[in-house]
């Protein structure tokens, strides 16, 4: 196939295409937004990745291929979705945690009383209880602990709060109660140190039965708490370890929380000049203190993350793994339990990003959409120019600026590059081909959308263009006749009729049940929405009745 | 009774506790413009207006560190001067500007524990400072004025004469001795070329400077006798008598000798030290001079003679101090830049200035601090940092005194550590107080970092400070990068070789680059016939360990390749080495190759500047000014300047070297200054 540029350039080819490699905008782009690196092995999750890349707040789309950015002038961490729906972020501005619609409207703050929480964890449950932490700081004659000790030592411990959603307190805990500071991890935490952060918890979770389970970097340890009484019901790692089979050797973990009743994922950044960092998922006998150890997941390139990291489990036994800071700039990846790569996203040299953890949401948000999300145009040699419409739907609270509409790509055009979209408006923009020679062409429409322009707020939406010219010729004709786009596709797919007769398009289960028919005059492109049907593979018979001219497709849906 | 300033300070925050305060209204802006790592210390200063000064700020005494932030800061409706500490105590004198003072002690809760005054109603003692022998006893310098008849002279039948009395205490302030001046000097003694006996007052012998130098003898100088004499004080006799009309010594390696002198002070090695301020000398210009004195041979050898670069006039005042690591710290008087503290063998360690009022009689530099509060540590070391959490430290704060103390605010250098406390924070009496100190070095270079940070309590007549010193890691897989300058053709002969590391660097063996060990990393080489020859430079280096500057001894030789060699050794501070790295450069011919070690009385400060440059001439006759960049490109011209200073705004050209040339529109004598931009 004939790339029209370089490939490495723009994200034009995702979404047809996998196996490739590209950035998410062309390099030495004037926006100031960050640039990512993707590489697509193997089919993609519907979703979207939330992501905090210090300043910037970032959704991408389930390509890697970002649609929503913020940024926050003094920085913003842990950017996540919660079991309550809800979106969170903390802003280190603010020093409290951003509550927000899947629109990104921001409806509430979540403060720690008389402080700052801390910004590694937040839960918010379904029926609005919040999980969160703080950090406890006090000066601790630390010579009469250890030798060598600070005497005035500063050690940080840390607080627990569950409020219900009036936002009552319904629990509390304190590390001072419950951990020594000798339970620090000593490859971690110097304990003659003037500055002491013994236990870093950074998650804090509610179990499957309702308990508590508590993550502590500095302590390399697991901890389960009763939720009605604050005992510690259990310590998993560390030097208090309570679990036997399976060698427990995680060090320096993260965002430990249970995916079944009895199986527990974590992330173990582990120790510098040991393996590398990696997720690990563990059957646990919660009566008798058994584990054992079912998947450890290094990535391919055996990435070490000495900080940060996060884990999730996704649709399909697909996991999402966040890389934190690590010297190759690899933000996140989709994998699986054997260890394959779906997606790696990453920085771009020069711009080394990390994200504390990241996140995932099957919502998008429906701020502007952009219908279709494909142009496909065929023209022969001998042709004009050809034109073709797409919609753009304001269904923000907000009149937005389109500030920029950029075809990445050659032969193609778009007709305006600003705009103002009130509320409910629609605009049409028109993209032309002109056909330069035979081949296929390729481009992205990429269009940016910003509530005002001093605001540093960017809603990015792409547009995939193809084309294909052809010398005509009716064998040509004949090879064309009925080529489906994209195929995976994800709910609409175009089929070609490049000649002017009218044609019957039947879509039918792999059983032969008749799903869809369509009437389409001939002429260029039969576009068709199979969004209604449940992911799988379906037949299209393409049929000429005039000239007895038949084609059987094959699509394959995803969702 | 003991005094208790700080309670009447206190008192007075009651009465003005929503006004501007005195340091928010009158500190100074300094500047710092070179600084290559001076010793550790405050240096204390009590400027003074003179005369003819028309600023509305007051007098005032403030002691600053080596970044120019203040950790104390009090104005006052009298001159301060004579700044000392010895032990615990800060002393100094103060008084009415031509009245009698009083020289008081200070303790570190600032309050006045003593005050001494000279014996007798008839002298005044001005300009001293307190200097206590080993056994306690103290002498004190009053001036004496006296009617005359000096027709005997060709003068006044009853003229004024400024004499003065040398007058020694013992523990309890019993005057012991006095030491009259009248009785050891005559009236011609003194240099008579320019001072006029005749005249109804005469001045004949200003004495500026009294030094105890052991528990028998003291040194004097005298302005007007260009002379420093000894003085036994067991049997009032001169020990000896060096320069003026009664010197007794040959001087070794020096032909000029000194005069209008200040300040002399007996070194730790022996030597004596003083400001000749050269008024006498053609062109008159002021330098430090040690000598060393044979009292057997009777011999004065120039041990050395600073010059400031450029160089400098100061026609009265100033004065030169020994700092406890061997540095020399000198005070240009009225001039810019207002000290140049040196290292021993000469380089500038730093220079400052700061407007007027600046006339400081003594500066001082000393790591005397009060107690009024204090912190609980002087260091805080953060350790590593995780590369994403902030990290706290719970620094108490101690108040000494009786009453509430209030800590206003804080400074630090950098966006790397900060404090967290809702100010003002109210000490408790005698008791503790958090505030919490935090490191969050995201936008730090990698490697070491470091701070200092000051802890503010702003009063509205006192501002006093605590400094803590705070450090932490950054995770550093870098390697330090740097770029050389010039490195192009037709570089002109008078070029100095600019090193500029992207990060501080040091010795592999952990050891910091400091003025003597930086002369030895370096090679320039002149390429001469396919070989190398080595060119002999001095060498500095900046406080932040990230500029280097080879000053070549002589100028270098016209249309000529040379290397600039920065071989292996060298690492960040978190120990990733810098490679091996060298350039070439060419000279060009020897159109600006005028060394500006030879400039004449000219100033320019600051130097290196951020864009505008100040430059003061001594004689006000037209002048074109231009300035050129290294390679010759002419970039600003001032035609006729007639006024004695200008105002140069390089803030448009890219750091990096500039010539100033400086031609006199009559003569079209030319002199090049150097001036250095840096941002």
């Amino acid at each position: 196939m004939f790339f029209p540029h370089d490939i490495r350039s723009s994200g034009i080819l995702s979404l047809v295409l996998t196996g490739i490699l590209y950035w998410t905008s062309f390099t030495g782009s004037a926006q100031p937004y960050p640039h990512l690196r993707v590489t697509i092995s193997g089919p993609l999750p519907e979703v979207n990745y939330l992501l905090a890349t210090e300043g910037w707040l970032t959704v991408t789309g389930p390509d890697g291929d970002p649609c929503y950015f913020r940024f926050f002038p003094k920085g913003v961490r842990t950017f996540m979705r919660h079991p309550s729906g809800d979106l969170t972020c903390y802003d280190v501005g603010v020093g409290a945690f951003l509550v927000m619609d899947p629109e990104y409207r921001i409806h509430d703050t979540l403060r720690w009383p008389g402080g700052n929480p801390d910004f590694h964890s937040l839960q918010i449950l379904p029926d609005g209880r919040v999980l969160m932490m703080a950090e406890d700081t006090r000066r601790v004659d630390m010579s009469a602990v250890v030798e060598g000790g600070d005497p005035q030592a500063t050690v940080q411990g840390l607080l627990l709060r569950v409020q219900d959603a009036s936002g009552n307190p319904v629990f509390s805990w304190s590390s001072w109660d419950h951990f020594s500071v000798t339970d620090a991890d000593t490859a971690l935490v110097d304990l003659t140190a003037a500055v002491i952060d013994y236990v870093h918890a950074n998650r804090f979770v509610i179990t499957p039965d309702g308990n508590y389970l508590l993550t502590s970097r500095n302590m390399s340890e697991i901890t389960k708490i009763d939720a009605s009484t604050g005992e510690i019901i259990w310590r998993m790692g560390g030097k208090h370890n309570q679990f036997t089979g399976d060698t427990i050797d995680f060090r320096a973990i993260h965002d430990a929380h249970f995916i079944g009743k009895d199986t527990l994922i974590l992330f173990d950044n582990g120790l510098p000049g040991t393996d590398p960092s990696s997720i690990k998922i563990y059957r646990v006998n919660q009566t008798e203190h058994r584990v054992r150890l079912l998947h450890s997941l290094p990535h391919p390139q055996g990435l070490f993350t000495p900080v940060m990291g996060s884990v999730a489990r996704m649709q399909k036994g697909r996991l999402l793994a966040g890389w934190g800071k690590n010297s190759e700039g690899i933000l996140f990846s989709v994998m699986d339990t054997t260890g394959s790569l779906y997606l790696d996203v990453g920085s771009v040299p020069g711009e080394a990003l990390w994200t504390y953890q990241v996140s995932c949401t099957t919502e998008q948000d429906s701020l502007v959409i952009v219908d279709p999300d494909t142009l496909v145009f065929v023209s022969s040699t001998d042709s004009d120019t050809l034109f073709q419409v797409v919609s753009l739907w304001n269904l923000s609270e907000d009149t937005l600026l389109m500030t920029s509409a950029k075809v990445e790509g050659k032969g193609f055009r778009v007709n305006a590059t600003e705009a103002t979209l009130f509320p409910g408006d629609t605009l049409f923009l028109q993209v032309s081909f002109i056909p330069p020679t035979t081949g296929t062409f390729m481009a992205v429409l990429r269009l940016t959308f910003q509530p005002r322009r001093e605001d540093q707020i960017y809603i990015l939406r792409k547009v995939l263009l193809q084309a294909e010219v052809v010398t005509r010729s009716p064998a040509v004709e004949t090879a064309l006749y009925g080529r489906l786009y994209p195929n995976p596709c994800h709910g609409r797919c175009s089929i070609l009729l490049p000649d002017e007769r009218p044609a019957e398009l039947r879509v039918t289960t792999l059983e032969g049940r008749m799903v869809m028919l369509r009437h389409h005059p001939g002429g260029s492109l039969a576009r068709l929405d199979l969004s209604f049907l449940n992911p799988g593979i379906y037949f299209i018979f393409v049929e000429d009745k005039r000239h007895h001219k038949r084609k059987t497709l094959k699509v394959v849906l995803q969702k | 009774m003991k005094k208790a300033l700080f309670v009447l300070l206190s008192l007075i925050v009651l009465l003005h506790a929503n006004a501007q305060t005195d340091y928010d209204r009158y500190f100074p802006e300094i500047t710092i413009s070179q600084s290559n790592g001076p010793a550790p210390g405050y240096y204390m200063l009590t400027p003074i207006k003179l005369p003819w000064d028309t600023v509305q700020t007051p007098d005032f005494m403030m002691f600053v560190d080596n970044y120019g932030e203040p950790v104390y800061f009090h104005a006052a409706d009298t001159q301060m001067a004579g700044i000392q500490v010895v032990g615990d105590y800060l002393y100094y004198s103060m008084g009415p500007r031509f009245g009698d003072s009083a020289i008081y002690k200070v303790d570190t809760m600032l309050n006045i524990v003593d005050t001494f005054h000279v014996a007798g109603d008839h002298p005044m003692m001005r300009l001293t400072f307190y200097q206590p022998d080993s056994k306690g006893h103290y002498l004190l310098l009053a001036l004496d004025f006296h009617k005359e008849d000096l027709t005997a002279y060709g003068g006044k039948p009853d003229a004024v004469v400024k004499d003065f009395v040398v007058q020694e205490f013992d523990q309890n302030k019993n005057l012991v001795s006095s030491w009259w001046s009248k009785d050891h000097f005559n009236i011609l003694d003194c240099d008579t070329s320019t001072i006029d006996i005749t005249s109804s007052y005469v001045d004949y012998l200003h004495a500026n400077a009294l030094f105890v130098d052991s528990d028998t003898t003291f040194l004097v100088s005298l302005r007007h006798l260009n002379e420093i004499c000894r003085v036994d004080r067991r049997t009032g006799e001169f020990v000896w008598r060096f320069g003026g009309k009664r010197n007794q010594f040959t001087f070794v390696n020096d032909t000029v000798g000194f005069n209008h002198q200040h300040s002399v002070r007996r070194l730790r090695n022996g030597d004596i030290v003083f400001l000749d301020n050269g008024n006498l000398h053609d062109p008159p210009v002021t330098s430090i001079v040690e000598y060393k004195l044979d009292e057997k041979n009777m011999t004065a050898t120039l041990v050395r003679r600073i010059y400031h670069s450029p160089h400098l006039f100061v026609p009265f005042l100033g004065g030169v101090e020994e700092l406890e690591n061997g540095n020399i710290l000198a005070y240009w008087g009225d001039k810019y830049p207002k000290l140049t503290e040196y290292f021993p063998n000469g380089e500038v360690a730093l220079e400052m200035s700061y407007p007027k009022p600046n006339l400081s009689l003594r500066i001082i530099k000393t790591e005397w601090t009060h107690k009024v509060f204090v912190p609980s540590r002087d260091t805080i070391d953060f350790g590593k940092w995780d590369g994403y959490t902030e990290s706290r430290y719970l620094l108490a704060l101690h108040n000494n005194t009786d009453s509430i103390f209030k800590i206003t605010g804080y400074a630090t250098r950098t966006d790397y550590f900060s404090v967290e406390a809702d100010f003002p924070v109210e000490l408790p009496p005698h008791g503790d107080k958090d505030i919490t100190v935090v490191y969050d070095p995201a936008t730090a270079p990698g490697g070491y970092v470091s701070d200092v940070l000051t802890v503010q309590a702003d009063y509205p007549h006192l501002y006093l400070a605590k400094q803590v010193f705070l450090e932490g890691r950054k995770e550093d897989l870098e390697p330090p990068r740097v770029t050389i300058t010039p490195d192009t053709a037709n570089v002109p002969p008078d070029a100095v070789v600019i090193l500029a590391f992207s990060e501080p660097v040091r010795l592999t063996s952990g050891r910091e680059l400091d003025y003597l060990n930086v002369d030895t990393l370096f090679r320039l080489v002149a390429m001469v016939g396919g070989t190398e020859e080595e060119v002999p430079f001095n060498a500095t280096v900046t406080t932040d360990k990230m500029t280097v500057v080879l000053v070549p001894d002589d100028s270098l030789a016209a249309e000529t390749t040379f290397r600039v060699i920065v071989p292996e050794g060298l690492v960040d501070y978190a120990g990733n080495a810098l490679p091996d790295t060298s350039v070439s450069f060419s000279t060009g011919s020897e159109i600006l190759g005028v060394r500006t070690r030879d400039e004449g009385n000219y100033t320019l400060w600051p130097n290196p500047a951020s864009g505008i440059l100040h430059l003061s001439f001594g004689e006000v006759t037209p002048k074109r000014i231009s300035v050129y960049d290294l390679r010759g490109t002419l970039l600003l011209r001032k035609e006729k300047v007639r006024s004695p200073a200008c105002t140069l705004d390089l803030s448009a050209f890219p750091q990096g070297l500039y010539l100033i040339v400086i031609e006199e529109t009559a003569t079209k004598e030319r002199r090049v200054l150097k001036a250095v931009i840096r941002r």
